[in-house]
């Protein structure tokens, strides 16, 4: 199952682009300002939400951008090294930015 | 029209970025804390992301200045209130209560008439 790494802020290009390639029940890892996406009620969660996406979001970009406390339930809070483990699952991977 | 006098020239910054991922809204501030020491008034509005600067960041893992801790001290410049797009909060999910106090939540034709009555207006 491909993995999907966004690093783009809530409604620019590069999310239009991932959901054009995203299938049901695929990993997205939000880091960067990505992660202003994984806020609840942000617009663009609720279209990756629809779309199917299993939801990640990087810790320490979460903390920096002040959002660790403003996520949706849906999304999973993860580290480097569960960022590394899911890259290997996957044998193709997505980068959007 | 803007009520300028020959030494005080009203200046608007629009910042529309997000803090961290490049320099743009960083240095957006730094425009505004210039035009404020020399006793120039100045507006300063949050649009589309940039609305994303307002909230408590946490950089002590990152170890970048910390960007909401420089907009907390904007009052001591007379940079105040802030004005921040009402429609960019709907938007982007954000509460107005995870804003710091001193902020004015405004609509189009509100930042419309701030920007008329400035003397200059520049985008970050």
């Amino acid at each position: 199952m491909p993995l999907h790494i966004l690093n783009a802020a809530p409604g620019t290009q590069a999310i239009t682009n991932c959901l054009h390639q995203l299938s049901m029940g695929e990993p997205v890892v939000l880091l960067g300002d990505a992660t202003y996406a994984a806020i609840a009620g942000c617009e663009t969660l609720h279209i990756l939400q629809t779309a199917g996406a299993q939801l990640f979001a990087l810790q320490d970009d979460a903390q920096l951008r002040g959002v660790i406390d403003k996520l949706d339930a849906g999304v999973s809070v993860i580290g480097l090294s569960e960022l590394v483990a899911l890259t290997e699952e996957s044998p193709v991977q997505f980068s959007w930015f | 029209m803007a009520t300028s006098t020959p030494d005080k020239k009203t200046l608007t910054v629009i910042i529309t970025h997000a803090p961290y991922q490049g320099t743009l809204a960083r240095s957006g501030l730094d425009a505004a804390l210039a035009a404020a020491a020399f006793d120039q008034p100045v507006q300063l509005i949050f649009s589309g992301h940039g609305v994303y600067n307002l909230l408590e960041q946490d950089t002590e893992t990152a170890g970048t200045r910390n960007i909401s801790k420089l907009i907390a001290s904007l009052p001591l410049y007379d940079i105040e209130p802030l004005y921040i797009e009402a429609a960019a909060l709907a938007q982007l999910g954000i509460a107005t209560t995870a804003l710091p106090a001193g902020i004015q939540v405004v609509d189009e034709p509100a930042i419309s008439a701030l920007i008329d009555r400035s003397d200059h207006v520049v985008n970050f």
